[in-house]
């Protein structure tokens, strides 16, 4: 009679040295029959509302054109824009809800970009325009996908700052260059921050309220500037993005995902650090 | 293991029997003085030995224990100041050494490890060989017997005898007080000199090349004297008989260590000396040949090299310099700088070369005041030597180009705090600091608005830094075509002041005077060995230039020169430092006077 | 008559580590039961060319484009020529690789199977199927190991991870665990003089990663400092966590309490660890931990946690698990393994012997010779035919992969055929094996 097999490295036992587990092989048999069949998918909703918020930050980094393109094309006045933004992001600020940033500190961010906004606008005066919009545009490319890859937001802001340096170089007068930073800070770091804030205590009527805003902001530009036919390809690729885009996902996800809990078996284990 | 020690003259032109006669110290081989008619043979004492008889054909038979291996050797010529010796012998001197071993690892220690018995007694029985004619010429005098012309010569006692009735009249000591005092004083102030220039406070010898050449007339000056006391000593030691003669009356044992250690001193510790003070006399007296010839050059074509370093100096110290700045001031090479800092940098450069060019430059190569300087130049090299007016050259080029260096150091400057600052802020963009106390870099949670200055100002670094680095590397390049040529000019003056003349033409002469070592080599007949001396080889005459060259090459040339350069740190030569391996032929302190004047005193009672 | 075998991986001696100590002790007793070995590696600096280690063991230093520290830069046809020379010069019968993330082992699988050799390959450690790292490499396996004659595995959790990532059978993969040689693991001849009874010493060697949980130590240390008085700690080791466990040491001011030794040099290993009593693992993801029979084979009581083939490695009386990969649950481990030792509810003098009679080289080399045997009388004789081969390559993967495949595959042969014409098998001389007197 044999003695049954151990699942033992130091026990020598008289088996052959390929001979397998039988509870593995179970394991492996249910494994083969379960990526056969179609596998239960994340749902739409929550699927939708990743690509809802991507999208969102999209629009927020195209504020940053919009607002440069006010001032550098239409000759906006920076004053009211930025005066009325600033205000409202102190009121925030101030709120005891959202003390990100103390109040003294803020004050010296300002301070010093209004020292430094003429040196901003001369960094790269001698570079060529085409030049500037190629740097830029990559600018932004790189900013978005270190957004969503680095979980860490130093980087982005680097990447914010170094594009809002690029840009400011072409703006006509020192007080633009100042508002436009300001703008830009405002807009794509405290804006996001204090939304994230409000997702997590789960107010969501103050983040439709910036997201329509947003929205609002973004298309009536596009009309403004370019007219009714971007527009329309505009509000045609946000759909595709938000409505038919997650549906794909989910198809895939559905046929084509290999996960199993027996794959994860071999995974470092994650630490936990109570 | 013995050996005995044959000269060569001995082994031929014998036709009867003969008694071999062998000196041998405490620990020594034998060394053979003497071949002695068999018949002529009574008795000797010690240190003399009966070894053995040699036959008509000029066969030896051994009267000693075992069969004993011959070295034939060729006796080196006292008067002629020649003499084996085990180490190459010291251009530099033996307190210098270290200094020079210190600075260039590679040069280790040779012998010292095989330091055993055995090769004591080689170093005792080399040390005996090179008296050998004393010994031999003290050995005829004990016996006279054996020898029949061992007597003075008459003229030679005459001069003797005449010498010492002349140093005893008042005319001699007259003139011998004279000379010490002239001396002293003379040794007094180039010391003073010498001590001026190297005062802690302002080290003139580290700032002007001039300065540097001063010091070292002044050294040599200084040392002079004592290096001629010691060679003089030496010379009155020659004169005098071994001592065994002189104090027979000590104990047996006292007098047999005199007898043998006593001479055996002398000739490897001072002809060094020797070699070295004419070295340097020599040196003087070429560099002023020299300065002459040049002096005299420059005199005739004074207004066609007055006309020619005008154009030049104007050219390359104000026009060059003065375009290059405008030129960077302005997208050079169709690169986009930040248009802002380049014009400010470039302003501030044209101010500096404006206002040097018109307070002094242009004064100083205006063509007549080229010319006074070239008059200025060529008295002094007929006068002082031609590396006195290599040295001020050096030194007016220096001053100079001194905007120059102002650039570099100014632009050196602003790109490593540049560096440094970009590198803080970078370490704040991983999360990240410096911790100083602990020199490495520690992990660090920074506050939002922290991160959002420390963005910014990287941000704007990072866009000037082309531009200030476009200008810290174009006077760097200046800079080092400048001391380049300084260098060029002051290894110049370093060979016309250190090169080893005396001691190479000493090696064409007479190779036995200036021994590197030994080398024994097996002759035909088993048993038999030639001694011969090998000459110092010319790569150890030259090594003080080797390590200088190390130096040079590691001060210029090498890796972490680059990295110092390519951080922003000023490189900065010391020039003492470097050429202080030059000085090896002169001691580290100079001689007090008072010291100088006891022992001239000394001397002459 | 034994087997001609050529060890290949990028990783060996100077090199110092688990994987090349067990390619260095298996060739060395495979050699000692009559074998003739060679090991094929990559150039370290100047070390090119052909060396001999102990015994006559002959090692190629394949003078090879170095990517990074230990691995070659994968070139997959360059190599051809030198390892067929290779191959063909030592007359190799069996050709066995190592190591997955290794491209000089995998690219000489697929030349020793053009060439119609039987191949070997052992696997070390474990990977996940998450990361894009991870899924370049089970891809790259799955190319290689399609015409494999036999694989070995060094535990059997090892071996279930190797039949997923490179779609193996199970029953053609063979588990033959590390071993080590407990002559130079014993433990410290002079009796323990333990400044009290209660007095411990917990020591930690390992490289200082994050999966080799390097952030529970950071923070399990000082929480069992602040619980017993009595117990030391000393963590041999270096790596990118280094300066945590520095600054760990400063925050709680445990200077006198935790040693930190930095790297130790292997030959030193054993007198670090005699000095402690019980040896201390968290790694988060492990294939065999040879680290822990060393520790046992000293004499030490091993407290871990248990991931991957850790649990198959040692019998329970030598071991103190912790229930999850937690702070809390090592903290509880760890005191409980204290406490036994305070009360001498266990004696650890034993281990030494044990763990001899468990683990052994000759053992590992007996049942490697028995795979070799294996591949010899069980296979046909169109084995290694190139119509089966890529008849293989075809069926296994993707319906893009398959291509690549087989693209891969026609070029090898090609390749083949050109170095046979270039280079004919009779021109290269056959190496002379290094003389063995059995007795």
């Amino acid at each position: 009679m044999r003695h049954p097999w151990q699942r033992l490295l130091w026990l020598k036992q008289n088996y052959p040295d390929n001979y397998t587990d039988p509870a593995f092989l179970r394991e492996l048999e249910n494994f083969k029959k379960n990526q056969l069949k179609p596998h239960i998918t994340s749902s739409y909703a929550q699927v939708a509302f990743d690509f809802l918020l991507f999208y969102h930050r999209l629009l927020n980094t195209a504020l940053t054109y919009v607002i440069f393109s006010l001032f550098y094309y239409y000759h906006y006045d920076p004053f009211i824009l930025t005066g009325s933004l600033t205000t409202l992001a102190f009121i925030i600020a101030s709120c005891p809800w959202f003390r990100t940033i103390e109040f003294k500190s803020s004050l010296i961010i300002i301070f010093t970009m209004l020292t430094l906004s003429p040196v901003l606008k001369s960094l790269s005066r001698t570079t060529s325009s085409d030049s500037i919009w190629t740097l830029s545009c990559w600018l932004t490319v790189f900013y978005l996908l270190s957004v969503y890859l680095q979980e860490s937001s130093i980087i982005s802001t680097n990447l914010l700052v170094a594009n809002v340096a690029v840009l400011s170089s072409r703006l006509n007068s020192t007080t633009d260059v100042f508002c436009f930073v300001l703008i830009c800070i405002e807009v794509n770091i405290l804006l996001p921050y204090f939304e994230h804030n409000l997702l997590m205590r789960k107010l969501y009527v103050p983040c439709m309220v910036s997201f329509l805003m947003n929205n609002v902001v973004i298309y009536s530009f596009v009309t403004y500037s370019m007219g009714w036919k971007y527009t329309t390809l505009l509000i045609f690729f946000t759909v595709i993005f938000v409505v038919v885009l997650p549906r794909y996902f989910i198809l895939w996800q559905r046929w084509y995902h290999r996960g199993d809990e027996l794959l994860g078996t071999w995974d470092a284990k994650k630490p936990v650090l109570d | 293991m013995k050996y005995i020690y044959w000269p060569t003259h001995l082994s031929h032109g014998i036709n009867e029997r003969a008694v071999v006669v062998a000196l041998k110290g405490q620990e020594t081989d034998w060394i053979v003085l003497s071949l002695i008619p068999e018949l002529a043979f009574d008795h000797i004492a010690y240190p003399y030995f009966r070894i053995g008889i040699v036959d008509e054909f000029g066969n030896y038979t051994t009267e000693l224990k075992g069969d004993l291996p011959i070295i034939e050797f060729r006796p080196p010529k006292l008067n002629m100041m020649q003499f084996f010796s085990i180490e190459p012998i010291p251009l530099i001197l033996p307190e210098k050494d270290s200094d020079i071993a210190n600075l260039n690892e590679s040069s280790g220690v040779i012998l010292s490890t095989f330091e055993t018995t055995h090769c004591t007694a080689f170093r005792k029985s080399v040390s005996l060989i090179n008296l050998y004619y004393k010994h031999e010429h003290s050995f005829r005098l004990q016996y006279p017997a054996y020898d029949g012309f061992a007597k003075q010569t008459i003229i030679k006692a005459a001069f003797v005898r005449s010498k010492e009735y002349f140093k005893s009249t008042l005319m001699y000591h007259f003139i011998c007080h004279s000379i010490i005092y002239i001396v002293v004083s003379i040794q007094f102030v180039a010391n003073g000199i010498s001590g001026l220039l190297n005062c802690s406070i302002i080290p003139f010898v580290n700032l002007s090349a001039t300065a540097q050449q001063i010091d070292l007339r002044c050294q040599q000056l200084c040392y002079f004297p004592v290096q001629y006391l010691r060679i003089s000593k030496n010379i009155s030691f020659n004169k005098m008989q071994p001592r065994h003669k002189i104090k027979g009356n000590l104990p047996a044992n006292h007098k047999r260590r005199d007898s043998v250690s006593k001479i055996k001193e002398f000739p490897c510790e001072y002809y060094p000396d020797y070699i070295r003070l004419y070295n340097t006399l020599w040196l003087i007296v070429n560099d002023i040949c020299f300065g002459l010839t040049i002096g005299t050059l420059l005199q005739e074509n004074s207004k066609a090299i007055g006309r020619f370093l005008h154009n030049i100096l104007e050219q390359y110290f104000y026009k060059l310099l003065h375009s290059i700045t405008i030129f960077l001031g302005d997208n050079p090479f169709g690169i986009k700088l930040n248009g802002e800092l380049a014009k400010f940098l470039s302003e501030l450069f044209l101010w500096i070369i404006d206002f040097s060019y018109h307070t002094f430059i242009r004064d100083i190569i205006s063509q007549e005041n080229i010319e006074w300087l070239i008059k200025i130049f060529s008295c002094s090299s007929c006068m002082l030597g031609v590396t006195f007016t290599l040295s001020l050259i050096a030194d007016m080029l220096s001053f100079l180009s001194m905007h120059i260096s102002l650039f570099y150091f100014i632009s050196a400057k602003i790109y490593h705090w540049q560096l440094h600052v970009m590198i803080a802020l970078f370490h704040l963009f991983c999360g990240k600091k410096k911790n100083v106390l602990r020199n490495r870099i520690d992990a660090n949670m920074f506050q939002l608005d922290q991160l959002l200055m420390g963005t910014l100002f990287f941000t704007i670094l990072v866009f000037l830094f082309p531009t200030v680095s476009v200008f810290y590397v174009s006077y760097t390049l200046l800079w080092m075509v400048i001391v380049i040529l300084e260098v060029i000019l002051e290894s110049l003056m370093a060979s016309l002041n250190h090169f080893p003349l005396f001691a190479l033409l000493l090696r064409l002469k007479d190779p036995s005077r200036i021994p590197g070592g030994v080398s024994v080599y097996a002759q035909k007949s088993p048993g038999k060995f030639v001694l011969n001396n090998s000459p110092l080889t010319v790569r150890r005459m030259f090594k003080p230039y080797i390590v200088l060259m190390g130096i040079m090459a590691d001060t210029y040339f090498s890796s972490t020169t680059v990295r110092q350069v390519l951080v922003g740190k000023p490189i900065v030569v010391r020039r003492n430092r470097m050429y202080q391996v030059l000085y090896s032929a002169l001691p580290r302190k100079p001689i007090s006077a008072q010291d100088l004047w006891d022992t001239l005193k000394k001397a002459m009672a | 008559m034994g087997y001609h075998v050529a060890m290949v991986c990028d990783m060996f001696y100077p090199q110092l580590g688990g994987v090349e100590f067990h390619i260095y002790h298996l060739s060395q007793k495979l050699i000692n039961l009559g074998h003739s070995v060679v090991v094929i590696a990559h150039a370290y600096d100047d070390r090119t060319g052909v060396r001999y280690l102990t015994n006559g063991l002959k090692v190629y230093y394949v003078p090879y484009l170095v990517l990074y520290r230990g691995t070659t830069f994968p070139s997959v046809f360059s190599s051809f020529p030198i390892i067929r020379n290779i191959l063909i010069r030592e007359q190799i019968q069996i050709v066995h690789s190592h190591v997955s993330v290794s491209s000089l082992a995998h690219e000489s699988i697929l030349h020793a199977n053009t060439m119609g050799l039987k191949t070997v390959f052992t696997d070390h450690s474990l990977y996940g199927f998450d990361s894009v790292g991870s899924i370049l490499v089970n891809k790259l396996l799955k190319f290689t190991l399609t015409n494999i004659d036999a694989v070995i595995c060094v535990s059997n959790t090892c071996k279930e991870n190797m039949v997923l990532r490179a779609d193996l059978l199970p029953s053609s993969i063979s588990v033959i665990p590390n071993a080590v040689v407990s002559r130079d693991f014993r433990p410290s001849s002079i009796e323990k003089c333990r400044k009290s009874a209660r007095k411990i010493t917990i020591v930690v060697i390992c490289r200082l990663f994050p999966n080799k949980g390097a952030d529970l130590l950071t923070r399990m240390i000082p929480r069992i400092c602040g619980l017993d008085e009595d117990v030391d700690f000393i963590i041999a080791g270096d790596g990118p966590k280094f300066v945590d466990f520095q600054q760990m040491i400063e925050t709680h001011r445990l200077q006198e309490r935790v040693q930190l030794i930095g790297a130790v040099q292997h030959e030193k290993v054993r007198d670090v660890m005699c000095r402690g009593d019980i040896y201390l693992h968290a790694s988060l993801t492990e294939a065999f931990g040879t680290v822990l029979v060393e520790a046992a084979s000293c004499g030490l009581l091993i407290v871990t946690t248990k991931v991957g083939g850790i649990a198959e490695v040692l019998p329970e009386h030598m071991t103190v698990f912790a229930e999850n990969t937690s702070v809390s649950g090592l903290v509880n481990a760890t005191m409980k393994a204290i406490g036994l030792l305070q009360r001498s509810a266990i004696n650890t003098s034993t281990f030494h012997a044990e763990v001899s009679r468990m683990y052994d080289w000759i053992n590992v080399a007996e049942r490697t010779i028995n795979v070799y045997d294996s591949l010899f009388i069980e296979r046909s004789e169109n084995d290694k035919d190139w119509i089966v081969m890529l008849r293989r390559f075809y069926e296994r993967d993707g319906p893009w992969a398959r291509l690549l495949y087989v693209l891969c595959a026609v070029v090898e042969y090609m390749i083949y055929l050109l170095l046979e014409w270039w280079f004919p098998r009779d021109e290269i001389d056959t190496a002379r094996k290094w003389p063995h007197d059995r007795d």
